[in-house]
């Protein structure tokens, strides 16, 4: 997790550099950085994540529900 | 405290049906029983709601004992369920209800053979039924006549006390199926409920669902306060008890109740007041108690497993620890056992209902018997 963090940070680091030297790949570079950062959090798992989150979030409420974990002894009264 | 036989009133089937009292028999005998009655002076319910009211408070005392004392192991309580009830009580999570059964025939004290402090019934009929049966009764029978009385404040009381636990604007209810009793008592908690401006949606145990975090109902609203007619000793081995101390979910009655509902509490009222005038001296071993005992098991219920002299029950709680308490016999009116089930509501004793057999063990076909008192 560490270092997935300190890739990006480096990634960053050097499309800014990249940038600020005026270098003429600094936009592949930068893209790069982009592209690794949003692919990981929108390009393709955000879709999957909050598509399975909202659909299964309510199936998961529904059948993530359990219920007859109380009751099985029978009549109660005394 | 006199026996006194009736005829019953003629039309004593529509009277129950008027009331919804959907018990009046079970299994085809008579439950309510109103070819008899009990009749005492004030002075004697004076002695009765006294007596009530005293163990009431011994009881406090002693359930403040056992959890400062961790005293868990010998009233039969696992050590996994321990921090349940300790918990409830720090936080003085209130009861709303508890009969205790006593011992009385009108003269000396009355002794306390057992506090049902967790899933108490026979409410509706003492509460409702026989008020209602006094009522007509009077009317029929002494017409101008000056009023008896009862004691019996139990409906007034309950409406009273549901504002007083500090419970949220919506309580669920459940009991177990296939019990018109247990249903019924729980329909008539609901009415004291609703009349006291709570919303009160019913539904069965076996449909209390778990998400993971709360207890949901059917429409899938948290249950955030539940009244059950379900004894915590089911409810802490049943599959969905592990999750009791996770949610936040309020209990009525609260789970301490489970230290007075265990029979091993007898004895130690015992210990902590010995020689209480309302208390019979109770041990958890055979010989102690200087004369006959009596012996039940700690979670038993409705008259079953009980050993005393001359007296033995089947019933399902054979294996189950037990407790040994000086046998005192019911006594004998008309040829008839009573025990007096004494009302504590919001930790007032306010109402009486007696039970009577034709064995001195009160079980679950015991019959309920009105009563009623006069010279107020």
């Amino acid at each position: 997790m560490l270092a997935a963090c300190g890739d990006d940070e480096a990634k960053a680091r050097a499309c800014q550099e990249a940038k600020a030297a005026q270098r003429p790949d600094a936009a592949e570079i930068c893209a790069r950085s982009t592209s690794a950062t949003s692919s990981g959090s929108r390009g393709y798992a955000a879709p999957f994540m909050y598509g399975r989150t909202r659909s299964s979030g309510s199936s998961v409420t529904r059948s993530s529900v359990s219920r007859g974990g109380f009751g099985s002894v029978g009549r109660s009264s005394s | 405290m006199r026996r006194i036989a009736l005829a019953p009133r003629p039309d004593q089937r529509a009277h129950a049906a008027k009331l919804g009292f959907a018990f009046a028999e079970i299994a085809a005998e008579p439950y309510w029983d109103e070819t008899a009655c009990y009749a005492f002076t004030a002075e004697e319910v004076d002695v009765l709601e006294a007596a009530t009211q005293e163990l009431h408070q011994r009881c406090l005392d002693a359930v403040a004992h056992a959890v400062r004392n961790d005293l868990n192991g010998p009233l039969g309580i696992p050590d996994g369920a321990w921090p349940i009830v300790k918990r409830s009580w720090e936080r003085d999570e209130p009861s709303l209800y508890g009969r205790m059964d006593l011992r009385w025939d009108g003269t000396g004290a009355p002794k306390l053979l057992e506090y049902n402090a967790d899933t108490p019934t026979a409410l509706f009929e003492a509460g409702v039924v026989q008020w209602e049966w006094l009522e007509t009764r009077q009317a029929l029978d002494r017409p101008g006549a000056k009023p008896a009385d009862q004691f019996n404040s139990i409906h007034e009381t309950l409406v009273a006390t549901w504002p007083r636990l500090r419970l949220p604007p919506m309580v669920h209810f459940a009991c177990a199926r296939d019990s018109d009793e247990d249903r019924g008592t729980v329909d008539y908690l609901r009415d004291t409920a609703i009349q006291a401006g709570i919303e009160a949606p019913f539904l069965h145990m076996d449909e209390i669902g778990w998400d993971g975090a709360r207890f949901l109902d059917l429409q899938e609203r948290e249950i955030s306060a539940i009244f059950k007619l379900y004894p915590w000793d089911w409810l802490l081995r049943e599959t969905f008890g592990r999750n009791i101390p996770r949610a936040t979910t309020r209990w009525i009655e609260p789970a301490w109740r489970l230290v007075p509902s265990s029979k091993a509490f007898l004895s130690l009222l015992w210990y902590l007041f010995p020689d209480h005038p309302n208390l019979l001296p109770a041990f958890l071993e055979p010989g102690r108690t200087g004369g006959p005992e009596l012996s039940k098991p700690l979670w038993g219920r409705e008259g079953a497993n009980i050993s005393a002299p001359g007296i033995e029950t089947d019933g399902p709680y054979a294996g189950q620890p037990r407790v040994w308490q000086a046998y005192a016999e019911l006594p004998v009116f008309g040829g008839r056992y009573p025990v007096l089930g004494s009302w504590i509501v919001g930790g007032t004793a306010c109402g009486l209902g007696i039970r009577e057999d034709a064995t001195p063990i009160t079980r679950d076909t015991s019959r309920f018997v009105p009563h009623f008192f006069e010279g107020a």
